[in-house]
């Protein structure tokens, strides 16, 4: 009994709660139920508070490009115990007092206590009941909550409810606060009361829920015994006279809250399409369920039922085929589905549902902010756009191996980078000469060699661009977006890459992103442009949580950035003298001398030891033979320590990549969004790392140390016994260069590589990131070394916009990061509610019947300083200040970074390599036609997707579309059946019965075939059309379209040759003429 | 574009759950024509129930032109058009008869595809001449858009919980002042008082929440203020 007492209150066991679970599956096949408790016994991936705050670790500048701020802790994931997540079912069987319950998730963990506690005496009970007393709420007050008390309805339609419950205190787990959501349904033989989810109405009102569903009605005949066969069979659309059955049945899934209302919004209510999804997809489930159970005889469901929570009343005498039909209303035992596995699946899929869809930060629509600070001159958002051509340059340079230098300075100033890298990191070996001798011969780019090389493995970008630029505007909208109206097309599309390192796909997926729209956020950013200012200006907008001034802050997105990083950069002595700054410079990939170099790049690059490019790997495969890239870095590798295990796994590369391998894990885990989770699941924290790289700092240090005695650099950083800038670089995203061919997913491994003293030095800076990581690294250190939650010290680094995981605040106020939006709005409001409560109001009668009330003026009165603000000292005095609008929030596109699964829900993300990704993507594409076309009611659904394999260097459409509306009733009964199957869960293969079984998918085709065929299943009519559209040997691409693009591409390296960094960060304040060619050219791209 | 209408509502203890008053925008001014209600409308009959409102108005107009459209606020007893009518009597009857919470300081939400959805709060107001000497409403803000009101949960809420108690210490104060007012009664008397209206309930009668509140301007400042959460939220 102590045991089990001390291993429930041992912190590991508490915080293996947390997380999306991973390990539940181990626990499955233990369960008396043929599935375990899953989630209340996980490992937790993201347990610990450290470990969810790994989420953070990403460079400030990554961060930045892809989130729009650089502040982590606005980015924090939260942490969910996943003992709190609940899913129950329940029957109103005609009783107002008791309600049956179906089936609870939180009953399977007590019968296993029970179970438990018998063989362990009778004392351990009482204690178990201690320990998880008022783990959860009582089953009948949720049953009140989902149906309500007082007066019975009779409705037939579906109801979705929202209720916080109150908080519960549990000794072990704490404080439980957490949100019921309930759906309720009806299983009908009434055709009449079912109908399409919505009702159509007038035009003055016309509800709508947020995804519908198609409620179909079942047939009974009054005998069950000749149905036994086939539960399915003649289930729906009754021909036969109706019995008039109905009963309502109810769905809760109960979902825990971190921080109670303001996670309502980031948890619940910007994920609520995809809870509706999942409900749907969960009452699909039940509904068949139950219907299957209905058609079978009484006593073979005794026979079957081996639940000590089965109690079938014998009381009542069925009055119709089925025992459990009583009085036209079926009556189920309790827990009838205690039994049902798939049901008990369904709990960890919502637990993963919830973990992702939350923790995962979406990216900023940097369309947008490209696009109206190219419409605004003087924006602070400038930095978006020229950061985007940077990576752009930084991508068609390193990646497809275009010449794309910048400027003659920097070329200068690194005369062995393009020379060596381009042949080395060039794919195609064939044409490494010309690219060598047009990098040596003038160091910039040469617009025939560009252009000339249209053989598939020059046009990466470009063939990409030509394939997204005309789906960006699909791209736009959610996987799982319902609109009135138009019902005749429905396409989903989204884009997936694939990668063994997140660092180079979070660089593509952020020029990718800069493609897509989003309407509402561009208008918001316009409108709140004018409130940008008098928000901004405020001096008075205070938080509760701080009440530091912002003075302090910078502004990332400033355009004064770029002198910031000049100042910085012209400290090192082997930076040139010229004013560009450094900061936005190609930063230098190989030294070939580094006797005199003292500066902190230099000594960076002198412990490199990969001379690698940020480049896609050229082979197809991932055991093709290295041999020319062993023989240039062999020599580089000789020192490093590498565990048995990662050996193993990578026998088949060469030492050198296995270096680049492990060196590349390590780092690229830190920035990894999710990275969290694959790190805790082998144990392996943060704290691990950050720990690790004191002792890899001892090998830095050395090299580092000429940099360190100069008095410029040293200004800039402290001396506390280790040296920072080291522990800057363990924990700085790594450079792309260092693209590994397999992303190591083996914290053991990378644990040891840094315990062992290995230099994390495998780094070199791009361009737009090496003065930022140095300017800010002072404000890192000082940070990090403190408080891990509270490395990103606003005054220093300098949020730029105020947003959360999901969501982003508008106006996109610069310098009010400290406001708290929900004290903010708050406090407006509880202003304008006492303005209008305490003052008589004014009004005159137009007639006898109607009075016209003026509207308040809230700013009568006010003091016209020029500013809004809010005075949260005087609440008396309502009319001394003008009074501001509310801080609006805009829910960002299911963007993301990197996901260590695909998840359905995203349009844009990059997995880890996966023989299984494309199935799973297919499934998904799959599950796309079946729900749109069954409960959506479109004619036509086109599912596809861009799935991008950066490590074969792939790009490939996969189209699934139906249309044929003759077999629309054979759909939906076994329809029903596959979405139960994979609801979002993507690692679910779609079964056979559904009639679009994987035989039916098309194989993969030769390159450049497009092949069709139309699969006539028994149920379901559609087209799977896979075509490779780049490869390395073949472009299958718009030629006119690529040749467009890169003639774009072409033109905006001119630009960033042929001017300085300093003039293109100064475009806001003259040069016209540059600054119209800028806009003109990116718009060509963006609008 | 998502309709909203904003409602007060009351469970009266002689016509159950009731409108008392709710606010609509539209940007048409002929459409606001159209939600006006006429002389000939439904009388109402009791104090409890009935929208009172300076001179003996019915409906309470707010037209503001800021912007790009103009927009048009009406506060009227019930919606006048028949469908929002039944599907706001729907969302008040399960509001104040059906649906539950333990705590009624936290919202709800509710709603279905046929009459709309809603979040609404429940909240009392002393009232020695109530059953069980308090009254029982509901406010609420429906909408036909279920993603469009959920969006919207923390502006609603907050908009809520301020009106609510705003309300709550008018009620209060006034409650006060007129208990203090009454010297001649002595504690006796007025247990004796309230046992014979406990046990009788003689002396129950309908009173609006103008005269709880003690301020005859109480629904037309509730007008003002639904139109601030309106324009807020739309």
């Amino acid at each position: 009994m102590l045991g089990r007492l001390f291993k429930q209150n041992s912190p590991q066991t508490q915080s293996n709660g947390y997380g999306p679970s991973s390990a539940t599956s181990n626990n499955q096949s233990s369960s008396p139920y043929g599935i375990g408790l899953g989630a209340t016994k996980t490992s937790s991936p993201g347990a610990s508070g450290i470990s969810n705050n790994l989420n953070s670790y990403e460079d400030s500048y990554t961060r930045e490009i892809l989130y729009g701020t650089s502040a982590a802790s606005q980015l924090q994931p939260s942490s969910f115990n996943n003992k709190f997540f609940r899913i129950v079912v329940s029957q109103d069987g005609g009783s107002l007092r008791t309600k049956q319950v179906l089936f609870d998730s939180s009953m399977l963990e007590n019968s296993q206590g029970k179970t438990a506690g018998a063989s362990q005496g009778p004392s351990s009970s009482a204690s178990r009941n201690i320990m998880t007393s008022k783990l959860h709420h009582n089953i009948n007050e949720i049953n009140d909550y989902m149906f309500g008390c007082g007066l019975p309805t009779n409705e037939h339609h579906c109801t979705t409810k929202l209720h916080i419950l109150p908080a519960l205190n549990n000794q072990v787990y704490g404080t439980n606060r957490s949100i019921l959501i309930t759906r309720l349904f009806s299983i009908s033989d009434n055709n009449d009361s079912m109908s399409f989810g919505d009702a159509s109405t007038d035009e003055y009102w016309h509800p709508h829920s947020s995804l519908p569903i198609r409620q179909v009605p079942f047939k009974y005949g009054g005998k069950s015994g000749n149905q036994n066969d086939s539960p399915y069979k003649d289930m729906y659309y009754s021909d036969t006279k109706t019995n008039n059955i109905n009963s309502r049945f109810s769905i809760g899934l109960i979902i825990p809250l971190e921080n109670g209302d303001q996670d309502i919004t980031e948890t619940i209510l910007t994920n609520w399409n995809e809870i509706s999804y999942f409900m749907i997809v969960l009452q699909r489930l039940i509904v068949k369920t139950l219907i299957s159970v209905l058609h079978r005889n009484a006593s073979s469901l005794i026979n079957e039922s081996t639940s000590p929570y089965n109690r079938i009343d014998q009381g009542h005498s069925p009055t119709s085929g089925s025992p459990f039909i009583i009085n036209k209303r079926i009556q189920f035992p309790n827990y009838v589905l205690q039994n049902n596995p798939e049901i008990h699946s369904q709990l960890i899929k919502l637990i993963k549902l919830i973990h992702y869809d939350t923790n995962i930060p979406k990216l900023i629509n940097s369309n947008s902010l490209m696009k109206w600070s190219l419409q605004n001159r003087e924006s602070e958002l400038s930095a978006f756009y020229i950061n985007w051509v940077f990576e752009l340059l930084n991508w068609l340079e390193y990646k497809d191996g275009k010449a794309m230098s910048l400027g003659s300075g920097n070329i200068a100033n690194c005369p062995a980078k393009s020379n060596q890298n381009f042949s080395v990191y060039n794919n195609n070996f064939e044409n490494s000469e010309s690219h060598l001798s047009n990098a040596s011969n003038s160091g910039s780019f040469s617009p025939s060699g560009f252009s000339r090389d249209f053989n598939g493995s020059k046009s990466f970008l470009a063939s990409l661009f030509s394939v997204l630029i005309p789906l960006r505007h699909s791209l736009a909208k959610r996987p799982l977006y319902y609109e009135e109206g138009n019902k005749a097309h429905k396409e989903v599309t989204r884009v997936v890459i694939m990668t063994g390192n997140p660092v180079v796909a979070k660089k593509l997926l952020f020029i990718i992103n800069g493609l897509i729209p989003d309407e509402k956020f561009y208008s918001s950013v316009d409108i709140s442009s004018d409130a940008l200012g008098a928000l901004t200006g405020s001096e008075e907008v205070k938080s509760e949580d701080t009440g530091e001034s912002d003075k302090g802050a910078e502004n990332p997105y400033s355009p004064n950035l770029g002198s910031k990083f000049a100042s910085q950069g012209n400290s090192s002595d082997n930076i040139p003298s010229t004013s560009e700054p450094t900061g936005i410079k190609p930063i230098p990939i190989k030294r070939t001398s580094l006797a005199n170099d003292n500066s902190f790049e230099n000594s960076l690059s002198k412990s490199a030891a990969s001379n690698k490019g940020w480049e896609i790997a050229s082979k197809s495969t991932a055991s093709t033979s290295t041999a020319p890239y062993q023989s240039r870095i062999e020599s580089n590798t000789t020192a490093i320590p590498i565990t048995q295990k990662a050996q193993a796994q990578r026998s088949s590369l060469s030492k050198s990549q296995s270096m680049a391998y492990l060196s590349s894990s390590l780092n690229s885990s830190l920035s990894s969004s999710t990275s969290n989770y694959s790190l805790s699941k082998l144990g392996g924290t943060f704290i691990d790392k950050w720990k690790n790289s004191f002792g890899a700092n001892q090998y830095q240090n050395y090299h580092t140390s000429n940099s360190m005695t100069n008095p410029d650099n040293m200004e800039h950083h402290h001396s506390n016994g280790f040296n920072m800038m080291n522990l800057l670089y363990s924990l700085r995203t790594p450079s792309p260069a260092l693209e590994g061919d397999e992303y190591l997913w083996n914290s053991d491994s990378a644990n040891t590589v840094s315990a062992s003293g290995s230099p994390l030095n495998n780094h070199r800076i791009t361009r737009t990131t090496s003065m930022q990581e140095i300017s800010s690294s002072t404000n890192f250190m000082h940070n990090k070394r403190g408080n891990v939650a509270d490395f990103e010290h606003p005054k220093l680094t300098g949020p730029g916009v105020k947003r959360t995981k999901s969501g982003v605040y508008f106006p996109i106020s610069l310098k009010s990061e400290k406001v708290d939006r929900m004290v903010f709005n708050s406090s407006i409001i509880k202003r304008k509610c006492n303005a209008i409560m305490n003052v008589a109001p004014k009004f005159t009668s137009d007639d006898m019947k109607t009075l016209l009330v003026n509207p308040k003026n809230f700013n009568e009165g006010a003091e016209d300083s020029g500013t809004t603000s809010l005075d949260f000292d005087s609440p008396e005095k309502p009319s001394q200040h003008r009074i501001a609008p509310l801080i609006q929030r805009h829910t960002l596109q299911p963007v993301i970074g990197f996901t260590d699964e695909f998840r359905p829900e995203f349009t844009l993300q990059s997995c880890l390599i996966n023989p299984k990704l494309e199935s799973q993507v297919m499934n998904a594409m799959k599950n796309d036609l079946i729900f749109y076309h069954n409960n959506c009611e479109y004619v036509n659904v086109t599912s596809r997707t861009v799935f991008v394999s950066l490590r074969a260097r792939e790009i490939k459409m996969i189209e699934l579309s139906t249309g044929d509306r003759n077999h629309f009733n054979s759909l939906s009964a076994p329809s029903n059946a596959d979405e139960s199957h994979s609801p979002y869960d993507s690692n679910s293969e779609t079964t056979s019965s559904n009639g679009m079984s994987r035989d039916n998918v098309q194989s993969k085709s030769p390159i450049g075939i497009t092949p069709k065929r139309t699969n006539y299943t028994s149920h379901l009519n559609y087209r799977t059309t896979i075509k490779k559209i780049f490869t390395q040997t073949r472009n299958a691409c718009d030629v006119d379209k690529v040749n467009q693009i890169e003639k774009t591409f072409e033109e905006l390296n001119k630009i960033f040759q042929s001017h300085t960094t300093s003039d293109i960060e100064k475009l806001g304040m003259g040069n016209n003429e540059l600054y119209g060619k800028l806009r003109r050219l990116l718009n060509s791209m963006l609008n | 574009m998502s309709n909203f209408i904003v409602c007060l509502a009351h469970f009266c203890e002689l016509h159950g759950p009731s409108t008392i008053v709710c606010t609509q925008m539209t940007s048409s001014e002929d459409r606001a024509q159209q939600q006006l209600l006429s002389s000939s409308s439904r009388p109402q009959t009791c104090a409890s129930c009935s929208l009172m409102l300076p001179s003996g108005a019915m409906n309470l107009v707010t037209k503001e032109n800021g912007g790009d459209e103009a927009k048009c606020f009406v506060s009227t007893h019930y919606p006048s058009l028949q469908q929002r009518y039944a599907a706001l009597t729907k969302l008040v009857m399960k509001s104040l008869s059906v649906e539950t919470t333990t705590d009624i300081s936290k919202p709800v939400f509710f709603g279905d595809a046929i009459s709309g959805y809603c979040i609404t709060k429940i909240f009392r107001a002393v009232d020695a001449n109530a059953r069980g000497s308090e009254r029982k409403y509901s406010l609420m803000v429906a909408s036909d858009s279920e993603n469009d009101l959920l969006s919207q949960w923390n502006t609603v809420t907050v908009y809520l919980n301020e009106l609510i108690a705003l309300i709550q210490k008018s009620v209060e104060t006034a409650a006060e002042s007129a208990s203090a007012e009454p010297i001649q009664k002595s504690a006796s008397s007025n247990s004796v008082f309230d046992n014979e209206r406990y046990l009788r309930r003689s002396m129950i009668k309908p009173r609006s929440l103008v005269e709880l509140t003690g301020d005859k301007d109480l629904f037309v400042k509730f007008h003002l203020w639904a139109l601030e959460l309106l324009k807020d939220i739309s």
